[in-house]
């Protein structure tokens, strides 16, 4: 009876720990390389550091340099850039597509035609991508058919390069967010949009009226992804052109990199990755919450 | 039972993975020396001279410059430090050195290397506060080689003064070839800079980094403004990458780049071009016509970790790699020679490892090395921005920037 009772009180126990260790892997991970970390580039962010040397206090020194910078605020721009291309190419494309493939039959042969570049890492598209741009790629091409105006490294001309890397970061972001809009798209119950039929919705009108909103949660939901995968943008330029000529095509995560580890200011590198961090939460936020207040 | 077969297996992958990032680099056996370079070409060089020599160096190259400073920094007073790593001189190996995490070498060149043969002027090179904190990898002279097949195409020779350069550039432009080749790396745009400022005043030079000199100063203005005319009238490419660059070279595209003499490899290996038979080399004569040339050097030294668990063993690997019969096999390979008696084979680097070290030439620490980094930093950027767009106003603004990071830094 006594020892009934004790291996009972033991699964009991070890029925309150089994959640606990369930949940243990991630928040390990989680608290080593996110909350420590995060915890860590605040402080810095309020120091002069090297790296090497002893750190410096400074309080919100880092923060006001950040604002009177001319090479933050271009690479701001930037990223606004990257986030409105980033919005415009693969997700308004990719839901375009989405519906013209959900009306075809083939829908797994372009499901794979699209997908495909997302299976190449952002890191080799963009070396491919280099090599055809460069001096004897493509523009070589041109110069030969006599376009000599065509003729030079695209990707060392200002600005010119930054919307070619967009282009081809939001090339390769097409494909996930495709499938998920045809996930969404065939997820959806077809009563409404039959109703809406009878009711005389047809075409555009339809897609706006009872898909579209019907499709709301993945489309936050791809929204979010891309938004804050534009925020982040670094492989592409960091590949394509390492944010030059002279700092011109900066991203934000670029600049954050190469103040930190290449000019050595950890501090005023910790800075922007506070300002950049905090930007993305505050748009997840207020993205997430029309989501939670939708479900309620 | 299935369920506990799950945990168990997810448990079990959930500890490796943070075993696994938790762990160390410290592979290999514990004899293996770490050496880590960016000169990422150098992996056969070094495996051949380990393996002739017998010694147990594990090679780590890396082709990003950047990313390889900011890994080896950021691993530096740590046990896996790499035991042996490429750096650069002057303030570059100051900024490592006043720290306290790279090895005292003072006793290792006067017992070993010295002896070896290796010039103990050199260790000037890597000398901060009176200790040697580096043994030297390599000494490269920039010069500018020239597309010898371009040249007879045009019937033009060297250039014994500054305004033949500047009419060869004339006349390569108007046969449509381009006179200079540049390459768009991030930070070769201060190899104009010394360029220019040798050409017109090597002392000047020595001022300016130095900061003895302000940027902002008419006669750095006036040499820059050479530079800026020549932008101007077309005789500099637009910048390409590295390899485009060899290539514009080697097809005759642009018949002149400034260079050191790895540069030689490139056009060897991928293009099979010949010595004096495809491609010479000459040194820019000074503008004044009266003062000797100026030729810029980078002195590259190998360092050991000070908190290194391969300490001990690093300085009795590097022993081994300052020795002639090791430098014999670097220059060879690498095309690039600077210790006295060592031969790389090649006619023209040998000729300018000799020239280098004639009297008729002085010699100058590039400005990498020479000048405070967070100055090299903000000049490399600001040059690269009047580059693209010269003009009278784009050249006193890159000087007043570079200028105003200047007036922060202790020389």
């Amino acid at each position: 009876m006594e020892i009934a009772k004790s291996k009972l009180s033991m699964k009991s126990k070890l029925g309150k720990i089994i959640p606990y260790l369930y949940l243990a892997p991630s928040v390990i991970l989680v608290g080593i390389f996110c909350i420590y970390s995060d915890v860590f580039s605040l402080i810095v962010s309020f120091a002069e550091w090297d790296g090497l040397n002893e750190m410096k206090f400074i309080g919100f020194q880092n923060y006001m340099n950040m604002f009177q910078d001319p090479n933050f605020l271009l690479s701001s721009l930037n990223t606004l850039i990257w986030v409105v291309g980033t919005l415009l190419i693969p997700v308004a494309i990719a839901l375009l597509f989405a519906i013209a493939i959900t009306h075809v039959k083939t829908q797994s042969f372009f499901k794979t035609v699209f997908y495909l570049p997302n299976a190449l890492s952002q890191t080799i598209a963009g070396i491919i991508l280099t090599t055809i741009l460069s001096t004897y790629g493509l523009p070589h091409l041109l110069g030969v058919m006599g376009f000599d105006s065509l003729a030079n490294d695209w990707l060392t001309v200002p600005y010119l390069n930054t919307l070619i890397m967009v282009v081809s970061s939001g090339w390769q972001g097409i494909g996930l967010n495709l499938i998920l809009f045809i996930v969404g798209l065939n997820q959806i119950p077809k009563e409404p949009i039959e109703a809406a039929r009878i009711e005389g919705a047809q075409g555009i009108k339809l897609y706006r009226k009872v898909v579209l909103p019907l499709l709301k949660p993945i489309m936050l939901i791809v929204l979010l992804m891309s938004l804050v995968n534009s925020f982040k943008s670094f492989d592409t330029i960091w590949v394509m052109t390492n944010g030059g000529p002279y700092r011109t095509s900066e991203t934000l995560a670029v600049t954050m990199y190469k103040e930190a580890f290449v000019n050595n200011q950890l501090g005023y590198g910790s800075a922007i990755a506070m300002f950049l961090s905090v930007t993305v939460l505050i748009i997840s936020w207020l993205l997430l919450r029309d989501t939670f207040k939708g479900e309620e | 039972m299935m369920k506990k077969f799950i945990f168990t297996l997810l448990m079990v992958a959930s500890i490796s993975i943070l075993l696994v990032a938790c762990e160390g680099s410290s592979e290999g056996s514990k004899n293996t020396v770490d050496y880590y370079s960016d000169l990422a070409d150098d992996e056969p060089t070094v495996k051949k001279i380990s393996e002739e020599i017998d010694l147990p160096i594990k090679f780590t190259g890396y082709s990003d410059g950047q990313a390889y400073q900011t890994a080896v920094s950021q691993s530096l007073g740590k046990e896996n430090s790499p035991g042996i790593f490429k750096w650069w001189s002057g303030y570059r190996l100051k900024d490592l050195a006043t720290t306290g995490q790279i090895a005292d070498l003072t006793a290792e060149w006067e017992d070993y290397y010295t002896e070896a043969g290796i010039n103990p002027e050199l260790a000037d090179a890597f000398t901060v506060d009176g200790k040697v904190y580096g043994a030297p990898l390599s000494v490269l002279y920039n010069v500018v080689f020239y597309n010898k097949k371009v040249f007879e195409e045009y019937n033009l020779s060297p250039p014994e003064t500054f305004d033949d350069f500047l009419n060869i550039a004339e006349t390569l432009k108007n046969e449509g070839v381009i006179p200079l080749a540049v390459k768009n790396d991030g930070w070769a745009s201060f190899v104009w800079l010394q360029f220019f400022l040798g050409a017109y005043d090597p002392d000047l030079y020595t001022e300016l980094v130095e900061g003895n000199v302000s940027y902002e100063d008419e006669r750095v203005v006036e040499a820059l403004s050479a530079w800026q005319s020549m932008i101007e009238k077309g005789y500099f490419g637009e910048p390409v990458k590295a390899v485009d660059q060899t290539k514009q070279f080697a097809k005759g595209d642009a018949a002149m780049t400034y260079e050191p003499p790895i540069f030689i490899k490139g056009l060897e290996d991928d293009y099979g071009m010949e010595a004096n038979e495809d491609y010479g080399m000459f040194v820019i004569p000074s503008m004044d016509g009266t003062t000797k040339p100026a030729i810029f050097y980078e002195a590259s030294p190998l360092v050991v970790s000070e908190a290194s668990s391969q300490k001990e063993e690093a300085k009795e690997v590097l022993r081994e790699l300052e020795t002639k019969d090791a430098f014999e096999i670097y220059a060879k390979e690498s095309k690039a020679a600077f210790v006295e008696g060592v031969k790389t084979g090649n006619e023209i680097s040998d000729e300018i490892n000799e020239i280098a070290n004639s009297d008729d030439y002085i010699l100058k620490l590039r400005y990498y090395e020479s000048t405070p980094s967070a100055i090299v930093n903000a000049a490399t950027e600001n040059l690269w921005e009047f580059f693209y767009n010269p003009s009278d106003e784009s050249l006193k603004k890159a000087l007043e920037n570079i200028q105003k990071v200047a007036d922060e830094e202790e020389f």
